[in-house]
């Protein structure tokens, strides 16, 4: 299991082993298409044991290969800290090296993700995102003035330079009669200033048509400047939209609300003419509206890594899932080095129920158990043991007695069933605070978490 | 299933394992770690914060908790801006640093959690060790719930169950012992010192090394880590206030004002304060009219420290102007209503004020966000029951700063309220006499 050392490390070596591992294991967003950090990434997917199922960015990347220049709409759903983001950026990476231009928007830098969303302020910022992508890759060229063009008119058009002073004054023309815009600006205003959003979003309800109609307009030019007639159509990929939540109770529903119709009824304006886009989506949503799949070119949800079996009322933890999970821990480091035993290795992750931030978790608390002042130190069981012990509590903490009854009807039948608005609400809880999982082997599944499990066990 | 039977026992909580884990959370990391704190008493969490502050004072560990008067988000947002500056500076050898703050379980619980919750990447990008979040009952499971993103960063969640470990119980209260520097103590040896320096967290090595010049010199001093207990001070030739961007000056001004002091000579108050800057972040306007000695360069210290001990002494100098009580400035009676710190509120004008800009401006982020843009330091809103409260506060606050005409500036030139414009510019037109 361990890689043989040569000779033992001294304390100070082990100490920079054991902060290298840290870092290794801080819960971020990977990018595989970096060099420098390709070699953190796991690929699930190739494993023989595939417990994840096939390759989660498969569907919507052969989408995109088998209609280059047409445009296309997929979703692509997942719980926080399953690796969304990772996969998102690997297909980024992918679809460029096949010769596509692909824009990679993070969307808590243009939406303010704790405020209600409208269909209007949504593309309003991914104008704004498209338009910084832009700016980035133009440099000083002459593009860059081509498309400030573009986005003045655009801004003028759905009249957002009535909305604030402030933004007019940085869209107009300087003194030497040149067009001037600050995009950074509208970008901080969008996510700062609650304020500003709301008129904005007043503003252009009363004017969606014709704000629509300037999108579509401003995207069918920003393509234009950036590929060539005829050629494959560029990618939009809008992460963290799953992100987006209310504050309590009452605006999270709304929230939701907003959320469902955006992707529901404001589908056909998700589908940008001319560019194929991917959105992040809330893992709620088919729960809202059932047949939410339909209604895109592709769907899918990224599922936790699969350490037992469906249909196995015991959960037998299933060998080649755990040999990946061992795979992926020790591709980050000497892991093996910090415990007993294999066996102790295998407990913990068994007890992150197959959610990778869980298991970077568990490991974090791990490497803080070792003692740092004997480089062979290693938690035994009882060390081991302590650490789930805690990690069970601490998750055990977010479960309302209320939701009992729910959580042991998923840990029996494996389903999620929420039938009315008050269930689907405590549902998207569950799945926010990781006390319902999603898996995947051949069709998707769904289980509580094993500090679940153990409550509903005593 | 997994490694151990449906319905053992579970392990009993140990303080020893406990203190273990939390210290080691705090050397050992690179970035934000957020970690809960649950205990069933606030006696208990308050054994626990000692012995967790006199660790890190043993150790040499940076140490930030809101000042007694400070509102947790507030206390946050100072810490991110400090985190920002010091990232700039030194991004890469950056201390850990230990912050600690309270949640009360009162109405504000869900707003505070929201905040934090959406400030949560924010915090992340500008703070560097454990961000230590504490509160009673079940305050895991509320946070949890309300704070979504927090909960799904999180590093640990410890409960404590009672006090920390005895022989670390001891150390810490021997530590505070030796410190002394808790006010509630001091202020009753009010009629020993000469001279009161109050410090933030993390001014405190500054304060004691102020405090040990003075000592040289012959004056008498005392070391307040925060403001609480000012209220009790009777006498004190000088207060001497450290700011840094952490630590609230006008929560010092407001805790004397409250003062047995204020209450025997409430002339001689304003004359007894002086701010010294160590840091730059701070507010223009935020000294009320005091002109703060200045010990950010080495020249401006050696200057200023010059200025202080003469002060003290009670000593003249012609070439600096003013001894310390003359330098300090009083509203006058003839000062217009809308430069008056505190907020005249007895001024009839001020609560027709108050009720235009609640009606303007009837929720809560559109005040803040008016309020920003009047660049007074709103850092995060403390949220009253009602947006006619929090603009009373915003207001005080307004005063504090004398920013209270740029906010009606700022108003005046927002065209989606002018509907009030012609109320506001007659209510600035009333003159000071109530």
């Amino acid at each position: 299991m361990a890689t043989p050392q040569t000779r033992p490390l001294t304390i100070p070596e082990r100490i920079r082993e054991l902060r290298s591992l840290m870092a290794a294991f801080t819960v971020r967003p990977i990018d595989p298409a970096n060099p420098d950090e390709a070699a953190l990434y796991f690929p699930f997917h190739k494993d023989p044991g595939r417990p994840r199922g096939r390759d989660p960015v498969m569907d919507l990347r052969k989408t995109i290969f088998l209609l280059p220049e047409q445009e296309t709409c997929q979703l692509f759903s997942g719980f926080q800290g399953t690796g969304k983001s990772t996969e998102l950026r690997r297909l980024a990476g992918e679809l460029k090296d096949a010769g596509f231009l692909v824009l990679f928007v993070e969307g808590g830098r243009y939406i303010n993700l704790y405020q209600p969303l409208e269909i209007s302020d949504l593309l309003l910022a991914v104008a704004a995102a498209v338009g910084e992508a832009i700016e980035e890759m133009v440099g000083q060229s002459p593009l860059r003035q081509q498309l400030t063009e573009r986005m003045v008119e655009f801004f003028s058009r759905i009249k957002l330079t009535q909305i604030d002073v402030g933004l007019s004054a940085a869209m107009g023309l300087d003194q030497a009669g040149k067009v001037n815009l600050d995009v950074a600006k509208l970008r901080l205003e969008l996510t700062q200033n609650p304020s500003f959003k709301t008129r904005v979003q007043d503003a252009l309800r009363g004017t969606l048509r014709v704000f629509l109609d300037a999108f579509t307009t401003f995207m069918n030019d920003a393509r234009a400047l950036m590929t060539a007639a005829g050629g494959p159509c560029p990618v939009l990929i809008i992460d963290d939209l799953e992100k987006v939540q209310g504050s309590g109770d009452k605006q999270q529903d709304t929230v939701q609300r907003q959320i469902e119709q955006i992707f529901s009824a404001f589908n056909a304006a998700l589908k940008i003419p001319g560019w194929h886009t991917i959105w992040a989506s809330p893992p709620y949503l088919p729960f809202l509206n059932t047949s939410i799949a339909s209604l895109y070119d592709g769907y899918t949800v990224l599922p936790m890594v699969r350490l037992w079996s469906e249909k196995d009322p015991r959960r037998a933890p299933d060998a080649a899932s755990l040999e990946a999970m061992r795979k992926f821990l020790r591709l980050r480091g000497r892991v093996d080095s910090l415990v007993e035993s294999e066996a102790l290795l295998d407990e913990l992750i068994l007890s992150s129920s197959g959610h990778v931030r869980d298991l970077c978790r568990l490991m974090q608390d791990l490497l803080r158990e070792v003692d740092d002042a004997d480089p062979n130190g290693r938690v035994g069981e009882a060390g081991v043991r302590r650490i789930i012990a805690d990690y069970v509590d601490t998750s055990q903490k977010a479960i309302y007695t209320d939701d009992l009854a729910f959580l042991r009807s998923v840990a029996d039948t494996r389903r999620v069933d929420a039938t009315n608005a008050t269930q689907i609400q405590r549902v998207a809880k569950l799945f926010d605070t990781q006390l319902v999982m999603v898996y995947r082997n051949g069709n998707e599944w769904f289980d509580v978490s094993v500090p679940v499990q153990r409550r509903l066990a005593r | 299933m997994i490694d151990k039977p449906a319905g053992s026992p579970e392990p009993p909580w140990d303080a020893a394992r406990t203190w273990r884990s939390l210290v080691r959370l705090f050397g050992f990391g690179d970035r934000l770690d957020f970690v809960f704190l649950e205990s069933g008493s606030s006696e208990t969490f308050r054994a626990w914060r000692d012995a967790l502050r006199a660790h890190c004072r043993a150790t040499e560990r940076p140490w930030s908790e809101p000042s007694p008067s400070q509102k947790i988000l507030d206390w946050l947002e100072a810490e991110r801006l400090r985190g920002l500056d010091l990232e700039r500076a030194a991004a890469a050898q950056r201390p850990r640093e230990i912050y600690l703050g309270t949640i009360a379980q009162d109405e504000d619980e869900r707003f505070v959690f929201a905040r934090i919750n959406e400030n949560r990447d924010n915090l992340v990008r500008a703070l560097n060790g454990v961000l230590c979040l504490a509160g009673t009952g079940d305050f895991v499971r509320r946070l949890a719930y309300a704070a979504p993103s927090v909960w799904a960063m999180r590093t640990k969640s410890f409960e404590l169950c009672g006090p920390p470990p005895a022989e670390v119980a001891a150390a810490s209260s021997t530590a505070e012992r030796g410190l002394e520097s808790l006010v509630v103590k001091t202020a009753k040896e009010s009629f020993d010192f000469d001279v009161l320096l109050t410090a933030g967290g993390h001014e405190e090595s500054a304060a004691r090394e102020l405090r040990s010049r003075l000592e040289a010199e012959g004056f008498r001093c005392r070391v307040a880590v925060d403001e609480s207990g000012l209220a009790d001070l009777e006498r004190a030739r000088v207060v001497v206030v450290l700011l840094s961007p952490t630590y609230a000056y006008s929560s010092s001004w407001e805790a004397l004002r409250g003062s047995r002091l204020a209450a025997s000579r409430p002339d001689d108050l304003r004359a007894r304060l002086l701010p010294i800057l160590i840091g730059d972040a701070v507010i223009p306007g935020m000294f009320q009219g005091l002109t703060p000695l200045d010990f950010r360069s080495p020249e401006s210290r050696a200057r200023d420290y010059g200025r202080l001990v003469r002060a003290l002494r009670g000593e003249r100098d012609a070439s600096e102007g003013p001894g310390l009580t003359q330098v300090i400035p009083v509203s006058s009676g003839d000062t217009s209503w809308l430069d008056q710190v505190p907020f005249p509120w007895v001024h009839p004008a001020a609560r027709a004020l108050l009720d235009a800009l609640n009606a303007a401006y009837p929720h809560a982020e559109e005040m803040l966000f008016v309020l920003r843009a009047a660049g007074i330091l709103t850092n995060q809103a403390v949220v009253p029951a009602s947006t006619t409260d929090l603009w009373r506060w915003a207001l005080e606050l307004a005063a504090r700063q004398h920013r209270v005409r740029s906010l009606l500036h700022r108003v005046l030139a927002d065209d989606d309220v002018s509907a009030y414009h012609p109320t506001i510019r007659r209510l600035i037109e009333e003159p000071s006499a109530a």
